[in-house]
């Protein structure tokens, strides 16, 4: 009981037991000879010498989520089941408010399609060189739905929104899910609007 | 689950495999693409140059048993490919001055597949045993053996044995994963 209670009081530390193994004599190297449970300890960290090194960073998840949509993709050249978005709404279409200047408005656009039964909602804003796009898409899903814009797919946050930003505005878009794609017509960003 | 595992279920089309190997991995493929001194856009390429080879080669993967260096293998190729493009780009290529640097050594990529495989195990423990490792093994800051049973809250003569015990676990679990028995060439087992 006695000798027990002498041992684990000098169990060794990381750096005490690396110092412990490579010292013949002293008080660490004798406990070490003595200690099944340090020797232990110390077999793994020889083991593994990248104890003590900070853990590995992850990925940005943009990354991350590009990699895991491989798969997805394959998928959509399988073939699953494709269903036509129609628009039914497009702010750029719509005749300007009295009073109310073009020019700053066609920075702005909001568009919305449907398809079966889902309602997808697209809003561009153009700011400096780049294009805010957000999206949603509303009705039953069983699994996740993801958004493909070219090579790019983007996933929706917590509140099923899909919000990205890119130099230019996207022409072509699909809904993914397992259900199936939703393909969106060609979409024209020519400011052709009417006043 | 093993890699072995994880890829028949890839092979087979499962979407779910693929990502939980991709999630499983990412990290080391990211610490390869960032030691190779790149710019951001293409550590990004490499990155995901990576992952592409792997799921357009997937029916031709001989050892899954092997993915990880497979994936630590390709990305490093990447990553030189990269760099010497980018360096061509420059025109500040010299090819003797990289080779005698040694961008990404054998070595290095050893010990980061290592790590990884450590990590990976460790999230599969329970939460008190990956603490106590990780108090031990990983800590930035040295702590002394009554600091870390004072930091768990148990006397310091019951940390030997749940120290003991808590690496016997961790061991069934590298050797279930198939990562033990991978590092048993030239080496001795735990």
């Amino acid at each position: 009981m006695k000798t027990r209670k002498k041992m684990t009081k000098g169990h060794l530390n990381r750096k005490e037991l690396i110092e412990a193994s490579k010292k013949a004599v002293g008080n660490r190297a004798k406990h070490l000879a003595e200690c099944a449970e340090c020797r232990k300890a110390l077999e793994f960290l020889l083991k593994f010498p990248v104890a003590g090194q900070l853990p590995l960073a992850d990925a940005p998840t943009g990354w991350i989520n590009k990699a895991v949509a491989l798969a997805e993709k394959k998928k959509v050249v399988d073939g699953l089941s494709r269903v036509l978005a129609h628009l039914i709404f497009d702010s750029w279409t719509m005749p300007e408010p009295v009073g109310v200047r073009g020019e700053g408005a066609i920075e702005h656009r909001r568009l919305r399609y449907r398809a079966a039964e889902i309602t997808i909602d697209i809003r561009a804003e153009q700011a400096r060189d780049e294009w805010h796009m957000v999206a949603q898409a509303a009705g039953e899903y069983k699994s996740r739905p993801v958004l493909v814009i070219g090579k790019n797919v983007y996933y929706s946050d917590e509140n099923g929104l899909f919000q990205w930003a890119d130099k230019k505005p996207p022409r072509h878009i699909l809904l993914k899910s397992n259900e199936g794609v939703i393909e969106f017509p060609e979409l024209s960003w020519k400011k052709t609007r009417k006043n | 689950m093993t890699d072995c595992e994880l890829w028949q279920r890839i092979i087979a089309g499962d979407d779910a495999a693929w990502a939980e190997l991709v999630h499983k991995y990412q990290s080391l493929v990211y610490a390869v693409s960032t030691r190779a001194g790149l710019s951001m856009s293409d550590c990004a390429d490499c990155f995901q140059q990576t992952w592409v080879l792997l799921f357009r080669n997937r029916h031709r993967l001989k050892d899954p048993a092997r993915l990880s260096a497979w994936l630590v293998t390709t990305a490093k190729r990447e990553a030189l490919r990269l760099r010497r493009r980018a360096a061509r780009t420059e025109e500040e290529w010299d090819n003797s001055s990289l080779m005698a640097t040694g961008p990404l050594p054998d070595e290095e990529m050893e010990q980061l597949e290592c790590q990884a495989q450590l990590e990976i195990a460790l999230k599969e423990i329970d939460p008190r045993c990956r603490n106590v490792l990780k108090a031990f093994f990983f800590a930035s800051e040295e702590q002394s053996y009554d600091e870390i049973a004072a930091a768990f809250g148990i006397p310091a003569n019951s940390l030997g044995p749940i120290r003991r015990r808590c690496l016997e676990r961790l061991k069934q679990i590298l050797l279930k994963m198939g990562y033990l028995e991978e590092r048993k060439e030239g080496k001795e087992p735990l």
